[in-house]
């Protein structure tokens, strides 16, 4: 995990209604306290598998963002004062501009009002759908390439 | 590099020519959002990553058909009223068609263009929005000039129909023309007229055809369109039954 990737972490946290956040994953494990007052990182080697030495020619195709993604992911949603992104139509919702492209946002994305966070389909339309709020994603709330009804929640938004 | 001789009032004022590039929609929806005028039109010999719907492709072999893209900012519909877009793009399709081989060409539902029962034209539209308005279209548009063989196909060109080949600027020109009228039309919201003659045109209005869904192969009479723009079909206990688009496809009678 970068330095980058901890501060965007601590961040998020920060901004969450969440006191306290501990993730371990196989490579660190972190330990986030808020009204403490102080920050715990401590990178423990738990499986074999060491953390890599940063500096190039990584081995594993796995690149820096993935585990970026899935350190946010386990941290539990708080309900707690989230807005939602809500489909304006009936069709089916995609997280990415075309088939085989990342999608537009993960939990843990930052994003801003106007921004395109996934594309409805309907009738042949595709249409993008922007964030009405500054914010952070929290939670993906449907499965790429599901149908989605009216004013249905699509993703909740962590509200900067 | 290139200039369209057309006597459209806003559409191919600008155009923007590329030998070679990956969708012209991509390009075009770059332009959209560096604030180019409407009616900037992208056009392309050829797509290296040519796209229809989305995951499908769109094959076109290069210098022998029309493939551009047109930015419009329709910010007149409310989202509700987004359907209009393939009522307006469908229909100048099949007028431009007709001008080469009336009365044959027609509009598959939702926005396709058939000649004689085969596909001749096809449409990607993608939009962007700002709260329950329209903001900005891009409306991508394929259709089969002078290509002559469609390997496993069931597609048609108009050299195909016509039997002569055909320049590719003049067919583009009188092709901006149509859609530009009704594109027009649609800004002054003639909705019963774009409907009315959609339904006049839509392929196999009114006959029976098959149709599979997830509940399995079925044949069901063809009513028309909803405002929706779901299907309308009468099944076969008689009852009426709306589809939207993606949850029924056509079962095509091989056409040899």
């Amino acid at each position: 995990m970068k330095a980058k990737e901890i501060q965007d972490l601590i961040d998020f946290i920060s901004n969450s209604g969440l006191d306290e956040v501990n993730i371990e994953t196989d490579s660190f494990k972190i330990s986030v306290k808020k009204n403490a007052g102080t920050v715990v990182a401590a990178p423990v080697a738990v499986a074999p598998a060491a953390p890599a030495p940063a500096p190039v020619a990584a081995p594993a195709p796995a690149a820096a963002p993935a585990p970026a993604a899935e350190a946010s992911a386990p941290a539990p949603a708080p309900s707690v004062s989230t807005d939602t992104i809500k489909s304006p139509m009936i069709g089916t919702f995609y997280r990415s501009s075309k088939p085989g492209e990342p999608s537009f946002v993960e939990v843990g994305s930052k994003v801003s009002k106007g921004q395109t966070v996934c594309i409805i389909e309907a009738m042949k339309l595709f249409n993008e759908i922007e964030s009405e709020v500054d914010g952070t994603i929290v939670k993906v709330l449907v499965d790429d390439a599901s149908p989605v009804e009216y004013d249905q929640p699509l993703f909740e938004v962590q509200p900067a | 590099m290139y200039k369209i001789f057309t006597n459209t009032l806003f559409l191919g004022k600008e155009v923007v020519y590329l030998p070679s590039c990956h969708s012209t929609n991509d390009i075009a929806s770059d332009l959209l959002a560096r604030n180019r005028p409407e009616g900037t039109v992208v056009i392309t010999d050829r797509q290296t990553a040519g796209r229809g719907q989305r995951g499908n492709q769109w094959n076109a072999v290069p210098g022998e058909n029309l493939t551009f893209s047109i930015v419009f900012r329709p910010k007149f519909l409310a989202i509700s009223e987004a359907f209009g877009l393939n009522l307006f793009v469908s229909l100048a399709l099949r007028d431009w068609a007709a001008s080469y081989v009336a009365p044959q060409a027609e509009v598959k539902w939702p926005n396709d263009l058939y000649v004689g029962g085969k596909k001749m034209g096809g449409v990607l539209i993608e939009n962007t929005l700002k709260g329950k308005q329209l903001q900005g279209s891009v409306i991508g548009i394929g259709v089969n000039i002078n290509q002559m063989v469609f390997e496993g196909l069931r597609a048609t060109s108009l050299r195909l129909l016509t039997g002569e080949v055909l320049e590719l600027r003049s067919s583009l020109e009188k092709l901006l023309l149509c859609l530009e009228r009704r594109y027009l039309q649609l800004k002054r919201q003639n909705w019963s007229g774009l409907w009315a003659e959609y339904h006049e045109f839509l392929l196999g209005r009114g006959q029976v055809r098959e149709f599979t869904t997830e509940a399995g192969v079925f044949s069901g009479k063809i009513l028309g369109v909803n405002k929706q723009g779901y299907l309308e079909l009468m099944m076969p206990d008689g009852s009426t039954e709306a589809f939207p688009h993606g949850s029924i496809s056509w079962v095509f009678e091989d056409p040899d």
